[in-house]
């Protein structure tokens, strides 16, 4: 969840998470580095004590300012591979769950659990109560177990739309016609609220999400409880 | 014949000021692309296609391409001893090669003091007519959630949920004592 007047990235929940924060922060340092070389450069040509009389060619300028920006790329670029295989890697899932979208809400069916379907629209702002946020609550909310691998299958009912948990560091696209497979897993019970990340339509910024992790009995109260709804 | 004449109306009215911040010499006007002509007072022996700049500061043809009068009896005295030739007859002949000095080139120019004014001005004029819609166009009070009273209570509920342990605000409330940090 994001405080108020919050620029950074928000707390993660998972191991993949804490990753991609630090990516993030080494790669926001690279490009600090270079825009502030850019900018000294700058600085010191806008003097207007150089007059080009002659042009003549180096070949040791001409390697360095290839080799610099390809090693720069390469530092930045393989640790993003290895994050991405990381993510995709085999991970044996303990429990499954589909989540497919619509034009413009959720609904979540539940791949172990034959019954299990449930809709999630979002609450209009004039229904909220008091210390509600606006345009992240919604009627039905995804409840998980923590401290479990959780296989999710995400696809689309009509147009592409994109399941988000910023704390989780997920975004994964929801196309129609296809499955996409994410694993979730959160190191602590909580509720988390993310927001269709592809636009869907009229009321794409209108479709949230609401998933809380909570305790494996109160997880198959409510699997129990919503199948038989 | 319309584009020349804006072209040069502009750029004496981005050039000339009543008051001269810069020292400009008289005898030249700085110009981009060149010297500065109407069609119809266009002056055959200057070149039209001169450019000079910092990266260029010596170009392949001069500025006059045609000497005639005085400028023809300078050229041939050129040729000769240089210490013949007074200081207002060697600035006469840099002038006819060159539009500006170096000098003239790495001064700059205060264009962009016209047009940080005239952006001044739109914006003041939006100022403005923001100021009034505010003061007389006031919409009625809408209640939202941001009001002070709905952010302390969704503050309270990220609290409770134990939202942003680590940076968010669950992180700074004391939980054993039910207060801030």
């Amino acid at each position: 969840m994001y405080p108020y007047s919050f620029i950074q990235l928000t707390d993660s929940n998972t191991f993949f998470g804490h990753e991609i924060v630090l990516f993030h922060d080494f790669s926001l340092a690279s490009l600090v580095f270079i825009l502030t070389a850019v900018l000294l450069m700058s600085k010191a040509l806008k003097k207007k004590k150089y007059v080009v009389l002659a042009y003549k060619g180096s070949n040791m300028l001409e390697f360095l300012w290839t080799f610099f920006p390809v090693f720069i790329l390469i530092s930045i670029g393989l640790p993003s591979l290895y994050l991405m295989y990381l993510l995709e890697g085999s991970f044996k899932g303990d429990l499954t769950f589909k989540v497919v979208g619509h034009q413009w809400y959720w609904s979540y069916e539940g791949g172990d659990f034959n019954d299990f379907d449930m809709s999630s629209y979002m609450v209009p702002s004039e229904d909220l109560q008091e210390g509600q946020f606006r345009l992240l609550e919604v009627d039905n909310s995804m409840v998980l177990p923590y401290s479990t691998n959780i296989r999710l299958m995400i696809t689309s009912y009509d147009v592409i739309h994109s399941w988000t948990l910023p704390s989780l560091k997920m975004k994964v696209d929801a196309v129609p016609g296809r499955l996409n497979t994410m694993n979730i897993f959160s190191f602590q019970p909580g509720s988390f609220y993310g927001q269709c990340s592809e636009i869907c339509g009229l009321l794409h910024s209108f479709m949230p999400i609401h998933v809380e992790f909570v305790n494996w009995e109160t997880f198959l109260n409510h699997v129990t409880e919503e199948s038989f709804n | 014949m319309a584009s020349s004449l804006l072209r040069v109306a502009l750029h004496r009215v981005v050039s000339h000021r009543s008051v001269h911040l810069t020292k400009v010499r008289p005898s030249m006007v700085i110009g981009f692309g060149g010297p500065v002509q109407l069609a119809e007072d266009r002056d055959p022996n200057l070149n039209p296609i001169f450019h000079e700049s910092l990266t260029n500061p010596i170009p392949d043809k001069p500025r006059t391409l045609k000497y005639t009068g005085d400028l023809a009896t300078l050229k041939e005295m050129e040729v000769g001893d240089w210490k013949k030739l007074s200081v207002e007859d060697q600035m006469d002949l840099y002038n006819s090669f060159f539009g500006a000095s170096i000098a003239d080139m790495c001064r700059g120019q205060d264009d962009w003091k016209s047009v940080f004014g005239a952006c001044m001005i739109f914006i003041s004029f939006g100022l403005l007519l923001h100021l009034f819609i505010h003061l007389y166009i006031n919409p009625p009070y809408v209640w939202t959630t941001l009001d002070e009273d709905w952010v302390k209570a969704s503050i309270k509920r990220q609290i409770q949920s134990h939202a942003g342990d680590i940076t968010g605000y669950s992180s700074k409330w004391d939980y054993a004592n039910n207060r801030w940090k």
